[in-house]
């Protein structure tokens, strides 16, 4: 492959990459709001609060994490993009234990069940991303 | 005494499940600068690969996290 070829393959991967990740965070925001609507209907506000609060705790990282990710210059070396990468997941890891310490501490009354849930469903539709993929359309 | 056995678990479950975590991730990490060098064109294809099973590997920790912050802040508290 010459140096054009490469560049522009890796040009078009990234592209498909980038609208993979978007539609998994579509995907999660979707069912974030509508399990939340389900729950206010059915359960109350309480539990309907404690399940948003639960999806952004997951979505506020996970979205800075990919934006750090997928902004990068594919022209670093790949140990800088790895380094990044480490950078980013400390803080995606940060940024939780905050959101949830803060969250505890300050929202009374608090459902665990529909936050745990939620936030665990979250990590299983991530795991779901590759069925998202364009790849074959 | 029995709040302070809470604070222990919570940090157990916490730190314990980062241990796994921090493997995972590093063995992750060492393959991902193996492939990188072997085949610079498939970085980009790589790294997404590399979110998504971070992702995975990282998702019992955070629920870890998760539940370490509420025996901490509520049962320990309350």
């Amino acid at each position: 492959m010459g140096k054009t070829g490469s560049r522009q393959f890796k040009g078009r991967t990234a592209s498909k990459n980038r609208k993979l990740i978007q539609r998994t965070f579509v995907v999660q925001i979707l069912l974030t709001f509508l399990i939340g609507v389900g729950l206010y209907l059915t359960n109350g506000l309480v539990d309907a609060y404690s399940a948003w609060l639960g999806g952004l705790i997951y979505l506020l990282p996970s979205l800075y994490q990919a934006k750090q990710v997928f902004t990068e210059d594919d022209s670093k070396s790949v140990r800088q993009i790895l380094g990044n990468i480490y950078k980013s997941e400390i803080w995606k890891m940060a940024l939780t234990m905050v959101l949830f310490g803060v969250v505890f501490s300050t929202v009374k009354p608090i459902e665990p069940f529909p936050i745990f849930g939620v936030f665990i469903l979250m990590q299983m539709v991530a795991w779901l991303a590759p069925l998202f993929s364009t790849r074959g359309r | 005494m029995e709040a302070a056995l809470l604070y222990i678990a919570g940090a157990l479950v916490m730190g314990l499940g980062a241990t796994g975590a921090a493997i995972g991730i590093g063995i992750l990490g060492g393959k991902f600068l193996e492939g990188g060098a072997r085949q610079p064109e498939l970085i980009p294809m790589l790294r997404t690969q590399f979110f998504i099973v971070m992702g995975l590997v990282d998702a019992i920790p955070m629920i870890g996290v998760g539940i370490g912050m509420y025996i901490m802040f509520v049962v320990a508290a309350g």
